[in-house]
């Protein structure tokens, strides 16, 4: 599904460069979904966002033969002096989708009401979330990238997120990175440590937590 | 490799549920969508929306109206001052609204390269090419107000005046992206590319022609290609005027050039432009 051939990626810090992968060749299988597991600063955003496109490699070749989501967990694609309507026309339009279902499901899930009506500035952070997630979810991705979803909206709201994100599941897949173990073992059957400009997969997520808390220690 | 959503599908056990599209379709629809929601930024949140468009070069046209008159001069082309202004004072905000706005445009809109198949330059043609659709409209409207009042007619040759118009919106193009790759590794060179092109207001035949410039310092003068475009526009436009010392070929040639350095810039500098 995702394919990384050869993939070399470093930032230059005041400290010299800070290597994220090196060399590196990795395979993401459609029907699987993985956690990314690292410690801070290892890079795990930069490679989701290397997988989304979002981020070029210095060197060699990434090959998508999937329909990718953004890197959700992020409200920063939306304009605040448009309305949310009109950011989701915004979003609709450039992933080829049809406005109107797109408005009608997010509508409904979001629970926003009139404020979808009313510029994205007077939106708490919360409601910011509500409709980034709602939006995700009207967009049939094959595999959502997710960085770091953490608690957005009410306990109901979340709720509703989990069911909405299992039953997603059945078609498609994820890739996620989170610190929280607990969340990466109920959305993931697989995962993978990021360290030393490798990407090591384990089958089970036990084996890769004690990978990475080894080198966490 | 552009960051096109979607490759080629072989081996995929589980059929994608949407369209394939080529990465041209998806350019295609991605600068649509800038282009849309560019207008409603910069229309739709004001009371008067549209109306500011008009604006601006209508109170330029009357600043210079109202010296020229008082002045007591007279239309080097036509017989009528507003008329010789508006087909100056047009191309010349073309020009300076396309390249400074295009400029601005990662730095306005950087939430937007989040989405992938968002690239900056889909931002920044998105933007200019609203910019210069927005300035024809506004030529047009202009051109019948002025018709209204007795003093317009209809261009003298149609192909002749879009040519020029075209090669403004080419040129401050090509212009805007080299200053949007400038900006990101200068922020302060906003400041300098406004102190460099106010100047020009007074050397590009905006209120003269080029024939009214003394013989040694018009050698110099027409080195400016915005003095050729504005020569041109009126070459279109007045039925009986045609610039002796306007160079389409020079002007086509510099507007050229100056796209392709343009993207060459952006292509160059893309990665650092998603991340600035």
């Amino acid at each position: 599904m995702i394919q990384f051939d050869r993939v070399s990626k470093a930032y230059a810090t005041p400290s010299g460069p800070k290597i994220i992968l090196d060399d590196a060749d990795i395979h993401f299988r459609r029907g699987r979904s993985v956690g990314i597991l690292g410690v801070n600063g290892a890079g795990k955003s930069t490679l989701l966002r290397m997988i989304a496109g979002a981020e070029a490699p210095d060197t060699g070749r990434i090959i998508r033969r999937a329909r990718l989501s953004w890197p959700l967990g992020f409200a920063g694609g939306f304009n605040g002096s448009l309305t949310g309507a009109e950011n989701l026309r915004f979003v609709s339009r450039i992933y080829g989708a049809d406005l109107r279902s797109i408005q009608d499901y997010v509508a409904d899930f979001s629970e926003l009401g009139n404020y979808l009506h009313m510029p994205i500035r007077t939106y708490s952070s919360g409601m910011k979330a509500r409709l980034a997630f709602a939006l995700s979810m009207a967009i049939d991705f094959d595999c959502y990238l997710v960085d770091e979803i953490t608690g957005v909206g009410d306990r109901n709201f979340q709720a509703k997120c989990r069911d909405a994100f299992r039953e997603r599941r059945g078609r498609s897949d994820v890739i996620m990175v989170s610190h929280s173990m607990a969340t990466i073992r109920e959305h993931c059957d697989s995962a993978a440590v990021l360290s030393g400009g490798k990407l090591t997969f384990h089958d089970d997520i036990d084996e890769a937590v004690a990978a990475y808390e080894r080198q966490a220690a | 490799m552009p960051p096109s959503m979607t490759g080629t599908t072989t081996g995929n056990k589980i059929p994608p549920v949407h369209r394939q599209a080529s990465a041209l379709a998806i350019q295609g629809r991605v600068l649509l969508a800038i282009m849309l929601r560019e207008t409603t930024t910069r229309f739709g949140r004001t009371r008067f929306g549209y109306a500011w468009a008009l604006v601006e070069p209508i109170a330029h046209v009357a600043t210079l109206l109202t010296i020229f008159t008082l002045l007591r001069r007279a239309a080097p082309i036509g017989n009528d001052l507003s008329l010789f202004f508006t087909t100056g004072i047009v191309p010349w905000l073309m020009f300076v609204n396309i390249s400074s706005r295009t400029m601005k445009a990662v730095d306005a809109n950087g939430a937007l390269l989040s989405y992938p198949q968002v690239l900056p330059i889909d931002i920044m043609v998105g933007r200019a090419l609203l910019e210069s659709g927005t300035m024809i409209a506004v030529f047009t409207i202009l051109l019948m107000g002025l018709g209204a009042l007795g003093s317009a007619t209809v261009p003298g040759d149609f192909l002749d005046l879009a040519g020029a118009l075209a090669c403004v919106t080419v040129f401050a193009t090509g212009l805007g992206l080299l200053n949007g790759v400038a900006v990101s590794l200068l922020p302060s060179y906003e400041k300098l590319y406004t102190a460099v092109t106010r100047p020009l207001y007074f050397v590009s035949g905006i209120f003269f022609t080029a024939d009214a410039i003394p013989s040694p310092m018009r050698e110099w003068m027409v080195l400016n290609p915005v003095l050729h475009m504005i020569e041109w526009t009126r070459s279109g436009y007045f039925q009986d005027y045609d610039g002796t010392h306007l160079d389409r070929g020079y002007a086509v040639a510099i507007a050229a050039v100056l796209l392709f350095l343009g993207l060459a810039a952006e292509r160059v500098a893309r990665d650092r432009l998603r991340r600035a």
